[in-house]
């Protein structure tokens, strides 16, 4: 996914000139600008299955579950095909690994989330969501305790009120 | 969304389908945070696993994972979870369905884990972790918009309190990763090729450049994975391309970066430490670290060269010194007029002993801080010297070849150098054997930080990087 950046975009290898500082810094907060761009985009695009349910009509959420992960899976063994050399060396168990993965974290959740959204309305559907991260960061810290809990005592109370 | 979604939302509730049912709703909600959880954990557990795995491959052969379980599809049919069979798929009906699952399919589950990479190399860890919280916020609006109704006053506080208590706790457990987790693996930069044409087209560009102030018209050659701190081609090792019109000349320029320069077009002459070098296409001299240069063109053609050096380096750990137009042109003479002078408060009077049984030697902080200067030399290596003994040694057997090395032997540094020497042989040119059971993939990213001698240029050559 890497693409080289074009010869012509570097830069004047000047060093007298002053504004070098300027230069860099202006160059670090457009790469913050457009970090924070992408992932806007990214959490964008990934809310979007909240709405999913009440766009299509007729059709049932499975219906729309198999349309949307045989063009994924397509894109994905697209992907693959590119890189077929990385893909070559990858061994059985690379495979179960990312099928299972690919299973809970995409087919399953995609589906919960849809039905959530039916069933329990447009706030408080995405606000079980955004518990997510704190979840991740508790199942962590039950497996390798690296905070205390009593410094997540405000959060975590803040979060179930 | 609110065209498509209030002629749909009419259907929908029309279809029966219930708005508010929090007996279903909450454990299905709980369910997709279980999954999202249990994913986040697997997979951190997997690749770390697998240390040397490339996210793109990671994440496509996810998707292709998802795709595969599509294959479950005669059980959905055997519970009539379908509607397709009923209402076909005829462009009218099916519109919708087919436009939104091709939608989410590129645009969330490949360019949201796209952009999210992006995102997450630009970003502070502590930022890139909030920023997850956008999700719920622009699923909330759209699933309001959607259905058409503002939220009541306790949804808008329990969300911000929710918020709060979220961001709050990201950003204690994103400090704690920080400490919490083992030095990161190695990330070596991904090859890239920078074509002749580009080269040309470049030294075109500079050519017909108004000349800078001090004759340098110059660019450096960036990686892109390279820091803003030290724009380099290779880590710690900085590519520029000089090139010089007919007639012109440089102003004098010194810095404590070590240049290896390479002609690639035109002739010209340089001037280091006072020493004049002639030089024609595909010589190639060094430049000492801190010895006054300049460069001239007097031929008729364009003249190009490419240097390679350590200024990345030095700029990375912030030490990187140059002087524009340095007043001791004459050479490097005003600086061994100081090693003549003995300064009695430079010179400590028990010099250095050793200590201990192991041979450790104490130095004193006088050598340390001001060591007597090595010898610096400017080598030059014409087109065709050494030509036959350079191709004898590059014939190496199929599948093997050898990158002879240009060094320069420092007589008063015998034992540094036989160090050196073990440490090229080791780390950067393995042995014959090693190289033989090695794919030739590992070992051209070590070349490839190489200047590149001048025997590479007389053809083209085929190089295989990670399958490429």
């Amino acid at each position: 996914l890497a693409v080289p950046r074009q010869l012509g975009t570097t830069e004047q290898h000047d060093f007298s000139s002053e504004d070098h500082g300027f230069v860099y810094s202006q160059r670090m907060t457009r790469s913050m600008f457009f970090g924070v761009t992408a992932a806007a985009l990214a959490a964008f695009s990934w809310s979007l299955s909240f709405i999913v349910p009440f766009v299509i009509g007729d059709y049932s959420l499975f219906d729309f579950t198999l349309l949307e992960f045989i063009v994924s899976g397509i894109l994905g063994v697209g992907l693959l095909w590119r890189n077929a050399p990385t893909v070559r060396k990858l061994k059985l168990n690379d495979w179960l690994a990312g099928c299972s993965l690919g299973l809970i974290g995409y087919v399953a959740y995609f589906l919960a989330v849809m039905g959530a959204a039916v069933y329990a309305g447009p706030v408080i559907a995405p606000a079980f969501l955004g518990l997510v991260p704190v979840v991740l960061g508790v199942a962590g810290n039950l497996r390798k305790r690296t905070v205390s809990w009593s410094s997540l005592a405000l959060p975590l109370g803040l979060a179930a009120v | 969304v609110t065209v498509v979604g209030e002629r749909q939302w009419l259907v929908a509730s029309g279809g029966g389908l219930q708005s508010r049912s929090l007996t279903l709703g909450i454990p299905l909600a709980t369910l997709a945070v279980t999954f999202w959880t249990t994913f986040g954990l697997l997979n951190t557990s997997a690749l770390a696993r697998r240390p040397n795995m490339d996210v793109g491959v990671w994440t496509a052969l996810i998707m292709a994972g998802a795709g595969i379980s599509m294959l479950a599809l005669p059980v959905g049919l055997l519970f009539g979870l379908f509607e397709i069979p009923r209402l076909g798929l005829h462009w009218v009906i099916a519109g919708p369905l087919i436009m939104w699952a091709f939608g989410l399919a590129i645009f969330a589950n490949f360019g949201g884990a796209s952009a999210w990479t992006f995102a997450s190399q630009r970003l502070p860890v502590a930022l890139a972790a909030q920023m997850i919280t956008m999700e719920p916020i622009s699923g909330t609006i759209l699933g309001l918009l959607v259905h058409h109704r503002w939220p009541s006053v306790m949804e808008v506080l329990g969300m911000i309190v929710l918020l709060v208590g979220v961001i709050i706790a990201i950003g204690i457990f994103s400090k704690s990763a920080v400490v919490a987790h083992s030095p990161a693996p190695n990330a070596p930069w991904a090859p890239v090729i920078i074509t002749a044409e580009q080269i040309d087209a470049e030294i075109e560009r500079l050519s017909l450049l108004s000349a800078p102030s001090n004759g340098r018209r110059s660019s450096l050659i960036v990686h892109p994975s390279a820091s803003t701190v030290a724009p380099g081609l290779a880590p710690g090792i900085q590519v520029s391309l000089s090139v010089l019109n007919p007639g012109e000349q440089t102003t004098p320029f010194r810095h404590n970066a070590t240049e290896v320069n390479f002609c690639i077009r035109g002739t010209g002459y340089a001037v280091t430490a006072g020493r004049r070098i002639e030089f024609g296409r595909y010589d190639t001299w060094n430049t000492p670290s801190f010895v006054p240069y300049s460069r001239g063109n007097h031929g008729l053609e364009v003249q190009a060269c490419l240097t390679y050096s350590n200024a990345s380096l030095l700029q990375f750990m912030q030490v990187y010194l140059w002087e524009d137009n340095p007043s001791a042109m004459t050479g490097a003479g005003a600086e061994e007029e100081k090693v003549g002078t003995v300064d009695p408060r430079r010179t400590s009077p028990y010099g250095t002993f050793q200590i201990g049984e192991d041979g450790a030697m104490l130095m004193p902080y006088e050598l340390l801080i001001n060591p007597p200067p090595g010898r610096v030399k400017t080598l030059v290596l014409a087109v065709g010297e050494g030509q036959g003994r350079v191709a004898e040694t590059r014939s190496a057997g199929p599948g093997l070849r050898r990158a002879p090395v240009v060094f320069d032997v420092q007589p008063n540094h015998r034992a540094h150098e036989r160090h050196d020497a073990e440490l090229l042989r080791n780390h950067y040119y393995p042995s014959a054997e090693y190289r033989r059971s090695t794919p030739p993939a590992r070992l051209c990213r070590d070349q490839l930080l190489l200047p590149r001698s001048w025997s590479q240029f007389r053809g083209w050559q085929r190089v295989r990087m990670e399958g490429r």
